[in-house]
């Protein structure tokens, strides 16, 4: 047996993952996921009886596998170095430029969402403004590979326009984005340059005089969502950047935060979900130093980066997830009293699902 | 369980063969035995019952018809037999399809999924009972050997159909594999993984990618040329690994596949295709059909007669006979027609491989709408260029894959690997490496909006 090397070295690594995978302590959480980790399956007869204990068994070993991150990593260079420029959903693009896939999103879905904005805007009698915020592959489209699929968003912008007042900002981002650096290279989100330029334009937008620029802190590296799904070693980092701006208040679920980045989630990977503390279904931003006025804001992830600098418009405002939301929405904008309603939505939400067309109350 | 499931390669697969290794000739069946139940039983616990009823069965039947006095008693304990394997599997398998072709569908329950492996291990139990009524194979007398042979689990689920006759040596001695033989198993095995994981995978997922494009011509040629690599190498992967870990454990399995598209014609492709059950078409259905000596008119049924079965046992729908009715047109017509004229050998190569892609635009469609569907849009000849991303994209797994298809690279590589050990040993472990990378990806899964 001894003159078996290959036999001998490959049971020694196969037993030696399962005896690790045994003895290790299991981890709970998946940073580079952002989800709960499958725990040890509990033995017992009913369990045993049909498929699903060794389904539950397979998701433990695939969740606990040591060293899952760095394999995973292998393997995702083994596909970029093999020629891949599109993998798990996330497209490669020129300058370590990381773009999402997009070509099943569908117009049907940014119809719907257009026209139940319109009903909110009809049923609450306020003016509703929807501030789409595109994809980075739609500003930095030269650093995408020829063919890809990606899914033009300025038809989807103009379809939205038939029913909704939308603020244009395509043109205002593609040209910031020769001066600056408007989203992240490995999130899919804007950076506060990118957010800085929506703020410009929804000032336009409402008559409003755009303020100063507020000092920015950073922090790096960052790693983003589109990192998260196609981790390459060589990828370069973002340093992430966000306003300072002590006098804004936050209240989530009835409790007030201290500012509204979350200090704890920076010292994880993903720092884009430190501002606002995440998303939430519901959530009021205070800002005792603004003057007395109440906006309602319909967002999705991107209006994060974006709020704090409206917030110095406007004393209040009452802020609504639609993916998290499970009231009444319309009673909600008439509650808040705000003189206007703002949807601030990535292109990529309005056209990937119908959270908004699926609102309670229109 | 899967071959290439985690729970297998870290825990299934070193133990078995280890602990298989170590032990003496007399509980070496019986642990093979329980490991194969245990391998079957994972996730299918509820089919262990018709797992015992069938072993018993095809054991007492084989017992009784090799100590039966008369012909006609054999003969009767043959159609018994034949009929409970091939029955389990009707019902099981075609049920639901011959209810509903004969305008029952719904009025009766019918099974909501298949046994593992039922395919298989049905045709290996009527392949062994006619062998013991014809007189080929003495009975095999210990019911716990007989369970190994039946349900042995590295062939279990994907074959090869293994006859009786080839192991039943095996089954008897004591099963030392050679530190070569444990080498070259664990090679094989290796290959086989990587075969799937990384050929036949990713084919598959380009493929989906082809068929999603709906209405384009040149994806769905793309796709359905694809697809042929997709099955093929998952096929074969499932098939060498069966070899390797047979050859670790001490058995030698037939070889399934001989390198099928280098074949020079349709006819020639299915002798290097799913060899054993072409073999057991042949031997159990064919020859007794009277094969090529009543004629040829009788002949031509008796391939008929085959074709339909082949594409049956595929799946239970009418786009899978047609499947296997597509494939005896496309034999006899290159017997009559293209033989005859004595065209270059690169005419009847292409026959071949148009006949393998076009075959799968009625094996893939759901229905025969959708095969009528998928020829329109094959032969339109509309496209919107989308095929050349997802070309551009696969190029290095598409040359490799074809390479891996042509019988001198593939040659080359096993004299690379035949004399230099240590190469082999470090190429195969980067093999396997990459396998469990994959393997661990595949389960991958961020999630963007995550709330703690």
């Amino acid at each position: 047996m001894r003159k078996a090397p290959l036999f001998l070295i490959a049971c020694a690594l196969l037993m030696g993952l399962a005896l690790a995978q045994t003895l290790l302590p299991d981890k709970t959480v998946s940073g580079m996921e952002n989800r709960e980790l499958m725990q040890r399956p509990r033995l017992t007869l009913d369990a045993m009886s049909g498929s699903r204990w060794a389904d539950t068994f397979e998701s433990y070993c695939a969740d606990q596998l040591p060293l899952r991150d760095t394999f995973v990593s292998a393997y995702t260079s083994w596909e970029a170095l093999t020629g891949h420029r599109l993998i798990e959903g996330v497209i490669l693009g020129k300058e370590g430029r990381l773009f999402d896939r997009t070509d099943m999103w569908r117009e049907r879905n940014v119809r719907l969402n257009a026209s139940a904005l319109a009903d909110l805007e009809a049923l609450t009698g306020r003016s509703l403004y929807l501030l789409a915020v595109p994809s980075a592959s739609q500003v930095y489209a030269d650093a995408a590979p020829p063919g890809a699929p990606i899914m033009a968003e300025a038809p989807l912008i103009d379809l939205a326009q038939r029913d909704v007042t939308v603020i244009p900002l395509l043109d205002a981002l593609r040209d910031a984005a020769a001066e600056d650096q408007v989203y992240y290279r490995t999130d899919h989100h804007w950076t506060a340059a990118g957010a800085r330029e929506g703020y410009l334009q929804v000032c336009a937008a409402l008559g409003l005089t755009p303020l100063p620029e507020l000092p920015l802190n950073t922090q790096a590296p960052f790693h983003g969502s589109f990192y998260a799904r196609c981790p390459l070693p060589w990828q370069q980092a973002d340093t992430f950047a966000w306003p300072e701006l002590p006098a804004l208040r936050l209240i989530i679920d009835g409790q007030t935060q201290d500012g509204f980045v979350d200090r704890n989630k920076l010292g994880e990977r993903d720092l884009y979900a430190a501002l606002m503390y995440g998303n939430h279904g519901r959530m009021e931003l205070i800002n005792e130093d603004a003057p007395d006025r109440t906006w309602f804001v319909i967002k999705d992830s991107f209006a994060n980066a974006l709020l704090p600098a409206l917030s110095r418009h406007c004393r209040r405002i009452v802020a609504v997830d639609a993916r998290y939301y499970a009231g009444d929405i319309v009673q909600e904008v008439l509650d808040s009293e705000g003189e206007l309603i703002l949807c601030i939505h990535g292109v990529a939400s309005l056209a990937s699902g119908r959270t908004l067309a699926l609102l309670e109350g229109l | 369980m899967l071959f290439s499931s985690l729970t297998f390669l870290f825990y299934f697969l070193p133990i078995v063969v280890l602990v298989h290794y170590f032990l003496p000739e007399r509980a070496q069946n019986p642990f093979l035995f329980v490991a194969s139940l245990v391998f079957y039983a994972w996730g299918e616990v509820r089919y262990v019952p018709l797992f015992f009823a069938l072993l018993a069965l095809d054991y007492a039947l084989g017992r009784l018809m090799a100590a039966a006095k008369t012909p006609a008693l054999r003969r009767a304990l043959l159609a018994l037999g034949v009929a409970a394997d091939i029955g389990a599997l009707l019902y099981y398998k075609y049920s639901g399809f011959l209810l509903s072709a004969i305008g029952m569908g719904g009025r009766f329950d019918v099974p909501a999924s298949l046994p593992l492996g039922i395919s298989f291990f049905t045709f290996q139990a009527v392949g062994y009972l006619i062998d013991v009524y014809r007189g080929q194979t003495a009975p095999e007398k210990d019911l716990i050997s007989f369970g190994t042979f039946l349900f042995l689990f590295p062939q279990l689920i994907a074959g090869p159909i293994v006859r009786y006759s080839d192991m039943k040596q095996a089954l008897h001695v004591r099963r030392r594999p050679s530190a070569v033989q444990l080498d070259r198993g664990m090679a094989l095995f290796i290959a086989g993984l990587a075969s799937k994981v990384l050929l036949a995978n990713p084919l598959g997922a380009l493929s989906d990618e082809l068929h999603a494009v709906t209405g384009d011509s040149a994806c769905q040629w793309a796709f359905l040329t694809v697809y042929n690599l997709h099955v093929y190498f998952d096929f074969w992967g499932y098939s060498v690994m069966a070899l390797g870990m047979g050859r670790m454990l001490g058995f030698t399995f037939p070889r399934n596949f001989n390198h099928p598209y280098a074949a020079e014609s349709i006819a020639d492709f299915w002798h290097r295709w799913h060899i054993t059950l072409s073999g057991w078409f042949r031997d159990y259905v064919y020859i007794p059909l009277g094969g090529s000596r009543k004629g040829p008119a009788r002949t031509l049924l008796n391939t008929l007669i085959v074709w339909l079965l082949t594409g049956f046992w595929h799946g239970a729908g009418w786009t899978y006979i047609l499947w296997g009715l597509w494939f005896f047109v496309s034999i006899e017509f290159d017997r009559y027609v293209l033989r005859p004229l004595r065209l270059p050998g690169i005419v009847r190569r292409a026959h071949m491989v148009l006949c393998m892609v076009l075959s799968y635009a009625v094996f893939t469609a759901p229905d025969l709408h959708g095969t009528g569907e998928m020829l329109v849009t094959l032969f339109t000849f509309r496209s919107s260029g989308a095929v050349w991303f997802w070309l551009r994209e696969n190029l290095l797994l598409l040359v490799v894959s074809i390479a891996c298809c042509v019988p001198p690279v593939i040659g080359f590589a096993r004299r690379l690997m035949v004399n230099h050990p240590c190469m082999r040993c470090a190429g195969m472990l980067a093999l396997l490496f990459l396998c469990l990378a994959a393997l661990a990806k595949s389960s991958y899964n961020p999630f963007l909006y995550f709330r703690f």
